[in-house]
């Protein structure tokens, strides 16, 4: 049977799981950890770099690093977040052809999807390598909020990577899900997801036979662990200013190790009591003098330095429990995901605040996943009691007099589905009405998104309530809304079909997709040639500290002189293979050379 | 030297520094030979304390083996440049391929693996300026060694006063040429004096090719700059900057090896603050986690990659660091 890997692709990190047999694992990546950091940057060379390495050079290439394009996905130029992140982010965002975010990166604009998809690209490569087999299908988790658009933009980004997303879903459904697993659970939980750099809490319903119903979501998709690790820069900066008069923030490097140092203490101040920062060399002062900043840093003054940070997530957990119309004695688990929530004084706070230790049996950096790959198995296994329902993540609606939203399709509701209203005109002689399709759960239109307009004309004239006008909103089982509006009493009708849009078209992400495959088999052309040429350097330096010995012992006889020509001849022809970067060349002449060394050990074990 | 020119901080190469050409030689050569610079002892000590080009052996036997090179094999149509001048195509970035596998070889290495511009025959090899003495095109030999046309002995009466500021301890051998025997096998060489009082910029252009010529290639490069802070268009200063930082980093790549070997630190943690490093190697130092390769800490330093080269290899150079196959 196929194999499915689940991905949650986070805005800091990204974790890919697979199911074995009944259990989800977490594949590691090459360098053995278990998530990979959600970062692409692309050198003063023009290589692409990802993951661990590409954060290891955030700071000093700032430029050119991007981190946290998740909260840019599906987003539209002129909306807040983006504005938002313009500000913000040390990289160059610009506006794209359909109004929407591009990011450019040296030379070269990338599309927010094109950008996830190298991260999940990433991903897959981890899993194929495990697997030792390609991977073709995912599925993927996104946040609870995501609507459409920011939902079908992490669908094409799968697909760019080479993916076939055969399901999107929500982060904390994902969590319910793994936690839930094996187990025959009736309950409502909330979901505290503290990220690397955002915060999301979900209150969930879970029923028997795979019904898992997010009644409530809120979050803050600007509190993370960078803020954390923030408090802490600070506060290395602040006392070495106090020491030496220096601002370690003007120089770059030392941000950069400022940062690292940062994140490696808060992480060990979740076992220790404190933690030695030590970086020496951090600056150089105008006398050609280097500094090194050494400190001592304990869990007390950590939690002092972000108490804030930890009561905000407190307060959010709070407005969720309200939206959820639920009291806190409600929730009967508390599920931790997110690195953060290894941190003692947030295990506290939530325990003080739900009134319960929270559940420690999930791992919190890999939950998620686990959960991904869980589903996927279930839909290629058909396994129905494990498959979630496909619900619609977010209200659908129209706008109405005085900017008022009005729900047709609420939260949550089960696809296909289908729904239908009465309007009537708000002014006097109006002939005709626009009806502005809107996805959200605010009251206010003005918050919510907006999918799409349309309008209907050629209504009676009549006194304002006059007319009706029946809208229809209809979803059907590939998620395509279809919106209908008739004058019931002339029958006069328009419609419109939203579908969701990342902000590419086809043709786009066709080419994205064949861009990808193209760096895919280049990076693993060069891969294979890495490997033969390590081979290759191996044998020859064997072979040229065998010489001296070789032409001690047979250098006199003719039979030696060639045997010796002939090596140095086949470790010159491996040279000029390395040099002309000849892959069919280079194995050949590995092949004579570890004949070469075959023999000349045979030689040297005679003499 | 004019007043502008002295403003600027004069190429400093400090003791820690690789000898930007290798200086031992094979001792294969004689009067009709290139002489081959070997690249399988990085460590040496006689390697690394010194500042320029000199290459170590008996001063007349150098003399004799700089007058007898003759423009033997020279196309007639072979336009003579200036000794020190550099490539007028930049050189192609070499794949250090070529030159990485010089230390385990155990063999001199031919700079003719790299693939050399045409104009860049008559370099500093070179050790005059006179047209009759370049040599011919290293595409006309067959193993011709670049590296001496990188870092050319300068003859004695070429040295300028000013020499010591390039670095040089005073207490390295200087270098005497048998004027004798100079005068039996030819012309003598010509001296890179100026004729008039020179512009800032001249005497910036001529010392940047004197540093190239002698080999210094830090120096030359350092002068290069400054020229370009002053005019970016300069077509001169770009030429011979790209130049300079082409042959550094050939030179760094081919000392440090395969680029894909991984680096550890190989002094204790408590012990690292007690080196003498700037806080730029500090930097490069805390990069290394002991799984990563040359490479992906070129890729991450956020240097340039001359200067990650230089650092990486000045802390190979002073055994802060290891480097050990992948």
């Amino acid at each position: 049977m196929e194999r499915v890997i689940g991905i949650d692709l986070g805005t800091t990190n990204s974790c890919v799981s697979i199911l074995e047999g009944d259990t989800p694992v977490v594949i590691p990546n090459r360098g053995g950890y278990k998530t990979t950091p959600s970062v692409v940057a692309v050198t003063e060379a023009g290589k692409r770099l990802v993951g661990h390495i590409a954060k290891r050079q955030a700071i000093t290439n700032a430029e050119n690093t991007v981190y946290a394009a998740k909260r840019l996905i599906g987003r539209k130029w002129n909306s807040p977040q983006v504005k938002n992140a313009i500000m913000t982010s040390s990289y160059s965002i610009v506006e794209g052809p359909h109004a929407d975010v591009r990011i450019k990166l040296r030379d070269k604009t990338y599309s927010i999807p094109e950008v996830s998809s190298i991260v999940l690209q990433e991903m897959k490569i981890i899993a194929e390598d495990y697997l030792g087999e390609p991977v073709k299908k995912a599925v993927i988790t996104v946040p609870a909020y995501f609507n459409d658009n920011q939902r079908q933009a992490t669908k094409d980004a799968g697909a760019i990577a080479g993916l076939d997303v055969i399901r999107i879903i929500n982060e904390p459904t994902s969590a319910s899900l793994a936690y839930g697993y094996g187990k025959d659970l009736d309950r409502t939980v909330a979901v505290y997801d503290l990220g690397g750099g955002t915060f999301d809490v979900s209150i969930l319903e879970i029923g028997s036979h795979g019904v898992f119903k997010v009644i409530s979501t809120t979050g803050d998709t600007f509190l993370g662990g960078e803020d954390f690790d923030a408090r802490i820069i600070d506060w290395l900066i602040g006392s070495f200013q106090e020491e030496h008069q220096i601002d370690l923030r003007q120089d770059r490097m030392a941000l950069q190790r400022l940062r690292d140092a940062a994140e490696k203490a808060k992480c060990e101040l979740s076992s220790v009591r404190e933690t030695e920062i030590n970086l020496p060399f951090i600056i150089s002062t105008g006398r050609n003098e280097a500094l090194h900043l050494q400190r001592t840093l304990s869990r007390q003054t950590l939690e002092k330095l972000t108490e804030d940070l930890v009561e905000r997530t407190i307060d959010i957990c709070r407005q969720a429990i309200g939206d959820a119309k639920l009291d806190v004695d409600e929730i009967e688990d508390v599920i931790l995901v997110g690195g953060m929530t290894r941190m003692p004084v947030v295990q506290q706070a939530v325990a003080a605040f739900f009134s319960r230790e929270p559940n420690k049996s999930v791992h919190p950096d890999e939950v998620v996943a686990m959960g991904a790959a869980i589903q996927g198995a279930a839909l290629v296994q058909e396994k129905q009691d494990m498959i979630l329902l496909d619900v619609t993540p977010h209200a659908l609606g129209i706008m109405t007099f005085g900017s008022y939203f009005e729900e047709l399709i609420p939260q949550n509701t089960t696809v296909p589905t289908s729904r239908t209203k009465i309007f009537t005109t708000s002014r006097d002689d109006q002939t005709a009405v626009k009806i502005l399709v809107m996805q959200g759960e605010s009251k206010r239109a003005d918050d919510n998104e907006l999918l799409g307009e349309f309008i209907l004309t050629g209504l009676r004239r009549a006194p304002k309530g006059h007319v009706e006008i029946e809208v229809t909103f209809e979803i059907n089982t590939d998620g395509i809304v279809s919106v209908h509006a008739k004058d019931l009493e002339t029958g006069q009708a328009q419609s419109i079909q939203v579908t969701a849009t990342s902000g590419l078209t086809q043709d786009e992400v066709k080419n994205m997709m064949s861009s990808a495959q193209d760096y895919l088999v280049e990076r693993r052309s060069d891969e294979q040639f890495e490997g033969i040429k390590q081979e290759a350097e191996t044998l020859m330096a064997e072979i040229e500290h065998m010489f001296p010995e070789i032409e001690r012992v047979v250098g006199g006889a003719d039979f030696g002189r060639d045997a010796i020509a002939k090596a140095r001849s086949a470790v010159d022809k491996t040279r000029v293979a390395i040099a002309a970067k000849d892959s069919a060349q280079l194995k050949e002449q590995v092949d004579q050379l570890a004949r070469t060394q075959r023999m000349f050990k045979g030689v040297v074990s005679r003499g | 030297m004019s007043d502008d020119s002295r403003k600027r901080p004069r190429p400093s190469h400090p003791a820690s520094m690789p000898p930007e050409v290798p200086v031992e030689l094979d001792s294969s050569w004689d009067d009709d030979t290139v002489p081959r610079f070997e690249l399988d002892d990085p460590m040496s000590e006689s390697a690394f304390d010194r500042v320029t080009a000199i290459p170590e052996m008996p001063s007349e036997l150098f003399a004799k083996q700089v007058m007898s090179e003759q423009p033997k094999s020279a196309p007639p149509e072979q336009v003579p440049r200036l000794a020190s001048e550099p490539p007028v195509v930049a050189v192609q970035p070499l794949d250090p391929m070529a030159l990485q596998q010089a230390p385990r070889a155990g063999r001199s290495v031919s700079l003719a693996d790299v693939p050399t511009p045409p104009h860049s025959a008559a370099g500093p090899n070179s050790a005059t300026a006179r047209p009759g003495r370049n040599r011919a095109p290293l595409a006309a030999e067959s193993t011709g060694l670049e590296l001496m046309d990188m870092s050319p002995p300068m003859p004695a009466t070429t040295r300028s006063p000013s020499a010591s500021q390039f670095g040089r301890d005073p207490r390295d051998p200087v270098l005497e040429l048998d004027l004798g025997e100079v005068a039996r096998s030819g012309p003598p060489p010509a001296v890179l004096m100026p004729s008039a009082p020179q512009s800032a910029r001249d005497s910036e252009i001529t010392e940047m090719k004197d540093r190239y010529a002698m080999g210094d290639f830090t120096g030359a490069l350092v002068v290069a700059e400054g020229l370009l802070e002053v005019n970016g268009d300069d077509i001169d200063a770009q030429r011979y900057a790209q130049s300079c930082r082409d042959v550094l980093m050939q030179m760094y790549a081919a000392r440090l090896g395969s680029l894909s070997q991984r680096v550890r630190v190989a002094v204790p943690g408590d012990q690292i603050r007690w080196l003498s490093l700037d806080h730029r190697a500090g930097f490069v130092l805390s990069l290394i986690d002991g799984s990563s390769t040359v490479e992906e800490l070129l890729d991450i330093s956020g240097m340039n990659r001359l200067d990650a080269l230089r650092i990486l290899f000045t802390l190979y150079d002073q055994r802060v660091i290891a480097l050990s196959e992948a």
